[in-house]
């Protein structure tokens, strides 16, 4: 595995539609780096660049302080999981499995290839299909092999874009406990793309953030969550969403705009009233909906919270954890 | 209830009818009924220029006559080899090109138009025009042969052994752009993210082309192959304005034999059962070919 380095990348599809910008970051050698942002941010191209299935403008890409910007996709050694399962559809799964190690770049013997592609399949827990056309497959063991195809090797970095992003929740929740199992074994550097926030959360050893092309913060996943550099980034993490509201609502005059997590409001007694629009009961919290002073606020409360709608409720904020941003929506940070 | 029945219009059954009867009458007629005539030709005696006489069933007759003929066995070598030799190029040939043509560059769309005009010519003219280009004084073809390879003079269409090959060159010049037609779709059909992924997972141009591109266009290319065939088991117009099925017989495709049984000899009942036999060989191989490429497919 390898150390990851991109310096000043600047791509552009067409010479017209402005793609990466300026984008700097350094993937650690075992790190898990998730790649966070809105579809169009950019993140799919970065990987590509990586990978080198796209020219980059400008910049530097890096390997172990090595420059292969130039280098094509093969002599630089990476495996990519792609959004779609991109399986070659007239093969086994086992002859998927193989295929990257039957690159002449290679040479393994036919007895070592056996060895690997068996251990990859009992990972994961594709053993028994190893006979079937890919073709023959569901969706969720599709991924499975792509994900396989990536691991059976140990390239200088795994690229992964969106690879659990059409499989149905149940699934992708176990596959997630098993990629971050595998990255922890494999010690692994793993540069990994997705919008889903949960994903970013639990792979994540550091997260960057991207918005139009360009990085707008890195941190581990707990910097990324509390202490978000702007609006944009704060509203990349956390379920439910965080409140975004007028500054003057809380007697916070000089300030444009605050930033307030749903768990941090207090239900039940305080200096605010409102009224509640309504609950949302989740099994371990529940989502109060509260209309105050006609804005709309999220209130997370830890097990079940009665209430009827329309009843008028009081509430409390925690002004430790308020984040205030000013006009342009960046972070205005306490001296 | 009465109403509705009064001004009940046709039914969906009735109105489909309509659209497919007059296609179906026109196929009943020149398909079908001279397909049935020519099976009951078959079994007699019948001679199309003796008017006046009465045709006499002579059951399975022709058929043995036809069967038991050395020369049909030649002409039916003729035809095999020639099918062999056309099929194979236009395969190799239509495949290579289709792949180059794949390619991006420059001007494609224009050369892939040039490349495809051969097939939309008529195959007489064809014929005719490939006769100047193989004549060994002034003809083309000749020409450049020789100014590559110094061959002296030499006729494609009078020598005996080379004239099979004239036919060959010419049908394989005119239909070649057919294959690589199709073989074309079928390399368009390929998804560009798996040659992507081959590339990554650091795969040489050869594997990319055996797993991925081969696999991939197979099938279009059996189902062009098919066509071809069947087509060239009843060559006749070309062959016949190029070489009459000469010099000798050396070029006489069955198809050619078939008419001169029927239209030279006028022995209209035993070559009723040859055209019946050349059916149900076309037919039978058609059938079996379809099975083995349909498996193929479901590989």
């Amino acid at each position: 595995m390898a150390k990851v380095e991109l310096k000043k990348l600047f791509k552009t599809y067409n010479k017209k539609i402005k793609a990466l910008e300026d984008i700097n970051l350094t993937i650690e050698d075992g790190q898990f780096f998730v790649l966070l942002g809105p579809s169009g941010a950019g993140k799919t191209t970065t990987l590509r660049c990586i990978a080198g299935l796209e020219k980059i403008d400008s910049g530097d890409v890096l390997f172990d302080d090595e420059n292969i910007t130039h280098d094509q996709p093969a002599s630089r050694d990476v495996s990519f999981v792609f959004q779609q399962y991109s399986l070659y559809p007239h093969y086994t799964v086992y002859e998927n499995l193989a295929f990257p190690l039957r690159s002449p770049m290679r040479k393994l013997p036919e007895e070592e290839i056996k060895n690997k592609v068996e251990k990859i399949a009992e990972m994961l827990k594709i053993t028994n299909k190893l006979k079937n056309k890919a073709t023959e497959l569901s969706g969720g063991e599709m991924q499975r092999v792509a994900i396989g195809r990536a691991l059976v090797r140990e390239p200088n970095i795994y690229l992964m874009d969106e690879p659990l992003s059409s499989l149905d929740a149940k699934l992708r929740e176990t596959l997630r406990v098993e990629l971050k199992n595998i990255q922890l074994n494999l010690n692994a550097t793993i540069l990994y793309v997705t919008h889903d926030q949960a994903e970013a959360t639990t792979l994540a050893d550091k997260i960057g953030v991207l918005k139009e092309g360009k990085i707008v913060q890195i941190g581990t996943p707990e910097e990324i969550y509390e202490n978000p550099n702007s609006i944009y980034v704060s509203q990349r993490l956390g379920s439910p969403k965080i409140n975004i509201l007028p500054g003057s609502l809380f007697k916070l005059n000089n300030i444009t705009k605050i930033g307030l997590r749903p768990e941090n409001i207090e239900l039940g007694n305080g200096p605010y009233e409102g009224k509640v629009i309504s609950t949302e009961n989740l099994g371990s919290e529940t989502v109060v909906a509260i209309n105050f002073q006609d804005n709309e606020i999220l209130a997370s409360i830890q097990g079940s919270y009665n209430s009827s709608i329309n009843e008028k409720i009081n509430f409390d904020i925690n002004t430790n954890k308020v984040l205030k941003f000013d006009k342009g929506d960046q972070r205005i940070y306490e001296r | 209830m009465s109403v509705k029945k009064k001004f009940k219009g046709l039914s969906d059954k009735a109105v489909g009818w309509l659209f497919i009867g007059p296609t179906v009458l026109l196929l009943l007629a020149i398909n079908i009924y001279p397909l049935v005539y020519a099976i009951k030709m078959s079994f007699t005696n019948f001679y199309a220029n003796k008017i006046g006489r009465e045709p006499q069933f002579v059951g399975l007759k022709n058929y043995i006559k036809v069967l038991n003929k050395e020369a049909i066995w030649e002409k039916m070598q003729v035809t095999a080899s020639f099918m062999f030799w056309t099929l194979l190029l236009q395969a190799i040939i239509g495949l290579g090109l289709a792949l180059l043509l794949n390619r991006k560059f420059k001007g494609n769309e224009l050369l892939t138009t040039l490349i495809v005009l051969p097939m939309m010519l008529s195959p007489a003219v064809v014929g005719v025009f490939w006769t100047y280009l193989y004549n060994p004084q002034v003809g083309l073809f000749n020409y450049v042969v020789n100014f590559f390879y110094d061959l002296g003079s030499f006729d494609m269409i009078g020598s005996s052994t080379l004239a099979p090959w004239a036919i060959v060159i010419v049908d394989t010049w005119m239909w070649t752009p057919f294959t690589m037609l199709i073989c074309l779709a079928g390399l368009r059909s390929v998804p560009n993210y798996l040659y992507e992924a081959a590339e990554v997972d650091r795969a040489s141009k050869w594997q990319q082309f055996i797993y991925i591109t081969l696999p991939s266009v197979l099938p279009f290319l059996l189902l062009a192959l098919l066509f071809r065939g069947i087509e060239n088991f009843k060559m006749f117009d070309m062959v016949v304005e190029l070489t009459s099925g000469g010099p000798g017989s050396a070029t006489e495709l069955a198809s050619i034999n078939l008419k001169r049984e029927a239209f030279e000899k006028w022995k209209t009942g035993y070559s009723s059962a040859f055209a019946v036999i050349l059916f149900v060989t076309i037919f039978g191989f058609g059938n079996v070919y379809v099975k083995v490429m349909n498996k193929i497919k479901e590989r």
